[in-house]
């Protein structure tokens, strides 16, 4: 896992170094937008979530004393910012208002994406069918890669917790991959 | 079926997995960030000083062509047009910044003059809307109008030439349709209405949908029978109404007052605000987040959007931040979101005014709720700010952190040390 932020680091960002600022989002951002598309389900846009986990990150980077590892830190702050989004796009579907996410990535061809789209939809909602702890120790460890103590550390519970969560959530996934037709 | 299958999970894993295209364009998209929030910085700064109309556009199409970047100044006189993405054409006789531009949306700033907006209902585009002070905002229902302040009188103006604009104002919300004007401001101050109340317009009533989980779950509607009203008939055709009415979600005056009491409609406009407020980023998010407080003091979502308020100052005034969640909590001794407020009042108390002696009383609430997942961590930091304190019940609070099945790794080892220091003053 990824070790504390450095202070030069953390120094430079908290000064608004645009330097810093390219070098901490070129790092993270695979990371941030991977985890939002797994955490967030098929409701929320990735790209605007993920930028919201950044603005976060860099106006909570004072108050950040480098207790856990940055990486750590961030999916802490990712969590909050997903459950929020979910929260608004359960509102707007509530009321109608629900737009659904358009792909943003335009290097593929129409057929590709839509296919590649479709797939990404179907485990997400899968994914969005569980309970949020398991969902979230299912995403560390299976998809992530994970171990369970390094979940536990990400998710601030202890590793019997995660091997609980986990025991639970692949049973509860494995029935909604195969409800949403990804092959065994 | 016990777990999903080695397949699955390659399949999972490979489906969710950013294409270098999507982060790319989140790279591109955060680079744009700081340009956009200098923009609104600006925006604010020219309110105060002038009055200044807000255009926001929400687009599907990132290319803007020729189009100017954000921050640029565009005296439209000059330039002849500005062409914005691939639907929007502004001309006239005015002074505008450019404050955004990206697949997320544009907003210009009219700070002086007349701009013409022409919007291509079939283009690709979400929605158009103008803001003014004095709580004026227009929105487009319809495709060519224009708006103008003339600052030196203090004096707007809303036309229509082709099409339909909502207009919400501090008179209410109405609409303004082909051949319409409305005026605000200027001398005497007495707005002129030659325009139909949007309450004609028939509601949109929506079947509220399953919540996907529990942390999904949203409180119903006050008045689901709602659901079964029978819309109004519409009292003009209009060119795209249906479409714009859908697909915006920033704007409240999609959601019209009811026409009668019997046939009254469950209100929604609080919850379209929140969404924008909730939506909003930088000194934006403040912004709404105050005019919502003072649009609908009332509304069941008020403390969440006190909550963004709060949070919205503590970045650059933590001491305000504070005690406007402390004014708050003590004006709502038991509201049922209290949880929210002591939430934030709380570190930013401990980590942005270094103050544990404001915490710890809103921590010790807080570790009285037995908040579920928190409460480890809001009983550790309890601990810690009672030590520092030296509060006499420090010693027990320390002992409750430290032996919490869910005790913070993080925090354990200043809650050991805390420990070690207080046996050994005894």
């Amino acid at each position: 896992m990824t070790g504390a932020i450095d202070t030069d680091t953390l120094a430079a960002l908290r000064s608004g170094d645009a330097r810093a600022q390219e070098r901490f989002y070129r790092q993270h951002a695979p990371d941030v937008l991977r985890w939002v598309i797994r955490l967030g389900g098929p409701h929320v846009h990735a790209e605007d979530v993920a930028q919201d986990v950044f603005a976060t990150a860099l106006r909570r980077v004072g108050s950040f004393r480098g207790e856990s590892s940055e990486r750590t830190w961030l999916f802490a702050i990712t969590r909050n910012v997903v459950r929020n989004a979910r929260r608004r796009s359960a509102l707007r579907r509530f009321v109608g208002l629900d737009v659904v996410p358009e792909p943003t990535d335009t290097a593929r061809g129409p057929r590709e994406l839509v296919e590649a789209e479709q797939e990404r939809r179907a485990v997400q909602s899968a994914l969005s069918t569980l309970k949020e702890a398991w969902r979230e120790a299912i995403v560390l460890v299976d998809l992530e890669g994970y171990t369970a103590r390094e979940a536990g550390e990400m998710l601030d519970v202890p590793e019997g917790t995660v091997s609980s969560r986990l025991h639970h959530g692949r049973k509860a996934f494995a029935v909604a991959l195969e409800k949403q037709g990804v092959r065994r | 079926m016990s777990a999903p299958t080695p397949t699955q999970l390659d399949a999972a894993r490979r489906a969710t997995e950013p294409s270098q295209a999507e982060v790319d364009g989140l790279l591109r998209a955060l680079r744009e960030q700081p340009q956009r929030r200098f923009q609104l910085d600006l925006r604010i700064a020219l309110s105060a000083a002038a009055a200044a109309l807000v255009v926001g556009l929400l687009l599907h199409e990132p290319n803007y062509g020729d189009a100017p970047g954000p921050g640029a100044r565009v005296e439209l006189a000059e330039a002849g047009a500005l062409r914005l993405g691939p639907s929007i054409s502004l001309t006239g006789d005015a002074s505008l910044i450019v404050t955004s531009a990206s697949e997320r949306g544009t907003v210009v700033t009219l700070t002086d003059g007349t701009v013409q907006a022409e919007v291509d209902p079939t283009g690709a585009w979400r929605t158009f809307a103008v803001r003014a002070p004095e709580g004026v905002t227009v929105r487009v229902v319809g495709t060519v109008f224009s708006v103008s302040w003339d600052a030196e009188e203090e004096r707007g103006a809303v036309a229509v030439e082709r099409g339909r604009v909502a207009v919400e104002g501090p008179e209410g919300d109405r609409a303004v349709a082909a051949g319409e004007r409305w005026t605000w401001g200027g001398p005497g101050a007495a707005t002129q209405v030659a325009a139909s109340p949007v309450a004609e317009e028939a509601p949109e009533v929506v079947e509220p949908e399953e919540p996907e989980d529990e942390a999904l779950r949203v409180e119903p509607p006050e008045a689901p029978e709602a659901a079964q009203v029978a819309p109004a008939p519409r009292p003009q055709a209009t060119p795209e109404p249906e479409r714009l009415a859908v697909v915006d979600p920033m704007e409240p005056a999609d959601e019209p007052a009811p026409t009668s009491a019997e046939a009254a409609p469950r209100d929604y406009s609080d919850h379209l605000a929140f969404n924008r407020v909730d939506q909003a980023t930088g000194p934006e998010r403040l912004a709404l987040a105050e005019a919502f407080l003072t649009r609908y003091p009332d509304s069941v979502l008020a403390p969440s959007v006190e909550a963004i308020r709060v949070d919205a100052l503590a970045g650059e005034r933590p001491e305000e931040a504070l005690q406007r969640a402390e004014a708050w909590l003590a004006a709502h001794p038991n509201h049922p979101d209290r949880r929210l407020l002591l939430s934030l009042a709380a570190p930013i108390a401990r980590d942005d005014l270094q103050d544990c002696g404001r915490a710890l009383p809103w921590y010790r609430e807080l570790v009285r709720m037995h908040e579920g997942g928190a409460e480890a961590t809001n009983l550790s930091w309890a601990a810690l700010c009672a030590a520092e304190l030296q509060d006499p019940e420090a010693g027990a609070l320390l002992d409750a952190a430290l032996t919490h099945p869910q005790s913070p790794r993080a925090l354990r080892p200043a809650l050991k040390q805390a420990r070690r220091a207080l046996s050994s003053e005894r």
